[in-house]
């Protein structure tokens, strides 16, 4: 059995403000150790599965995807780290693969939550597929489905949890925090938050038959609502892509995996216009 | 049996990019940590094959080349460290047996992490004799011209690839698989120490099959710098011809000739740059 471990940081125990999830955070050292122990349960759990290849992601984007301390690991699981990836937290991800487990997941823009954002909260307002606004829950799982992987496992405030619970139905969840904002939420601790994610992900896996891949509709149709218009200009200049109207862009993709790809490549290059937009 | 351990930082386990690199990144004693222990394995492989010294060359310019950590290096190895060296390997002599590359990145234009021949500031690329040759080729040269075989090299898959064209003989431990220039799925560095401390040993107890890297004279190296102004000023100096717009080219019979020469005309090269961070 070959599991992939996707780990964000929003969702993590403990993990309420960007202080501690962003690399210039006076608690960043504390937040990533949060982040690796959650990481380790995992792959812990993954392996006591009898996973013979666990594959962790190192899924937060902050400080280049390399927030995971590798040497903190269980010796046996491999580490994807690190910057400009084609598919962002996903890499790696393909056929051959038994399983997808979501760490430390948030919800979607707008989905009230802890740090609720989809891909570049700076940027983006909503993604929606196939006329259904998504996440990073749901375009992990629409790409593990492209391949045939059932997403076991999401773990993340009871936001997180909600959002995967309405599109996945028969997927573990575990709730590590409830939000009270944004940026604040009631977090067990996170010892218990670690032993509940080694014990459930283990539940999981050996319930994996059971959980039937996340498919959708191809040709994908994708529409990205930016938050300037300068964005829109810039993700339309992108091979394939096509201006909607105003502060909307769009295209349509073969299949949810280069739906995937093509959407990370348009949100970095929208996203260059952040800058541009902070001078106004 | 005397073993030298030419070093570097991109091909070390569990590094991908600048900030475990330089004194600067937020990671960096992580990445000298890791630096320091996967030579610690390449030690103790050459000391389990029955090494009597083994001498480090604390390689990766940042910090003026003080990356490895002396108090947490094997206690029976030597370090050579700091800068303003005249070349790498620049303290060997034919009194070695063998020499062992660890943590290096492959040469420009190969895919892998921080992929660049000694400098990707104002240096593209480096051909000698038609060929194109990065940091491993060039050290494992100076080997040669002592009549030291190079043996082993650790980094990502495509320095695998940069050592299997020059040194066919020698053995390569991947540490991580490249995805492109900064990101790489990377094996535990406990795992990877496990392995280079196996191979060097593996390595050494088959000596017989190594052999020194010895090239056709005379040698000559064709250095692409990024920008003219780059090669305008390296042109300058004695036996350098200018071949083109970007490029320089030097021929010599002599390898230690070869190698200053090229480090000098990379340094004068490099005294080009203020006037062109505007551009």
């Amino acid at each position: 059995m070959k599991v992939y471990i996707a780990v964000d940081m929003p969702g993590i125990s403990g993990i309420v403000d960007l202080s501690q999830g962003w690399v210039s955070g006076v608690d960043y050292s504390i937040g990533r150790q949060l982040m690796t122990k959650e990481a380790a349960a995992a792959a812990t759990g993954a392996f006591e599965a009898n996973a013979q290849e666990v594959v962790v992601s190192d899924a937060h984007e902050s400080n280049g995807y390399r927030n995971i301390l590798i040497e903190e690991l269980p010796e046996d699981a491999w580490l994807i780290s690190g910057d400009e990836r084609p598919m962002g937290p996903i890499e790696g991800l393909h056929e051959g693969f038994d399983a997808l487990a979501l760490i430390g997941y948030h919800a979607r823009h707008g989905n009230e939550g802890v740090l609720d954002s989809t891909m570049e909260p700076n940027a983006i307002f909503d993604i929606r597929v196939n006329g259904q606004s998504m996440g990073h829950i749901g375009l992990a799982a629409m790409v593990a489905g492209h391949f045939d992987i059932p997403v076991v496992l999401v773990t993340g405030d009871d936001s997180a949890v909600r959002e995967a619970q309405a599109i996945l139905p028969n997927t573990h969840v575990l709730c590590v925090k409830e939000s009270i904002g944004r940026h604040a939420a009631r977090s067990i601790h996170p010892q218990k938050a670690r032993d509940q994610i080694r014990q459930t992900i283990k539940e999981a896996l050996e319930a994996r038959d059971d959980i039937s891949p996340f498919k959708i509709k191809s040709p994908v149709n994708v529409a990205i609502t930016f938050k300037y218009t300068s964005m829109a200009d810039r993700a339309s200049q992108v091979p394939g892509v096509k201006r909607l109207e105003g502060i909307r862009a769009g295209f349509e993709a073969e299949n949810p995996a280069a739906a995937y790809r093509r959407l990370e490549t348009a949100v970095q290059y929208a996203s260059s216009a952040i800058a541009a937009n902070k001078l106004i | 049996m005397k073993v030298s351990i030419c070093t570097d930082m991109e091909g070390i386990s569990g590094i991908v990019d600048r900030n475990l690199l330089t004194p600067e990144g937020v990671d960096y004693e992580r990445g000298r940590r890791f630096m320091t222990e996967d030579i610690n394995a390449a030690i103790r492989g050459a000391f389990n094959a029955g090494a009597t010294e083994v001498i480090v060359s604390g390689g990766h310019g940042a910090n003026g080349a003080r990356n490895v950590l002396p108090e947490a290096l094997h206690p029976e190895a030597i370090l050579i460290s700091g800068h303003t060296r005249k070349f790498r390997l620049q303290s060997l002599d034919s009194s070695y047996d063998a020499v062992i590359q660890i943590g290096f990145h492959a040469r420009h234009g190969l895919q892998g992490i921080l992929d660049h021949t000694i400098t990707s500031r104002h240096v593209r690329e480096i051909h000698l004799n038609g060929r194109p040759i990065g940091e491993i080729g060039l050290n494992g040269l100076v080997a040669g011209y002592h009549g030291i075989p190079m043996i082993l090299a650790s980094g990502d898959q495509w320095v695998a690839q940069d050592t299997r064209e020059w040194f066919p003989w020698a053995k390569t431990v991947i540490v991580k698989y490249a995805i492109n220039r900064y990101a790489a799925k990377c094996l535990h560095p406990k795992r990877a120490q496990r392995l280079i401390e196996a191979e060097s040993e593996t390595a050494l107890r088959n000596l017989e099959k190594m052999q020194p890297l010895v090239l056709k004279k005379p040698l000559r190296a064709t250095l692409g710098f990024r920008l003219t102004t780059h090669a305008e000023a390296a042109e300058d100096a004695a036996g350098i011809e200018r071949i083109d717009s970007c490029t320089i080219s030097y021929t010599t019979d002599d390898v230690l000739d070869l190698l200053r020469t090229l480090r000098m005309a990379i340094r004068l090269g490099g005294t080009a740059e203020p006037r062109i961070t505007t551009a």
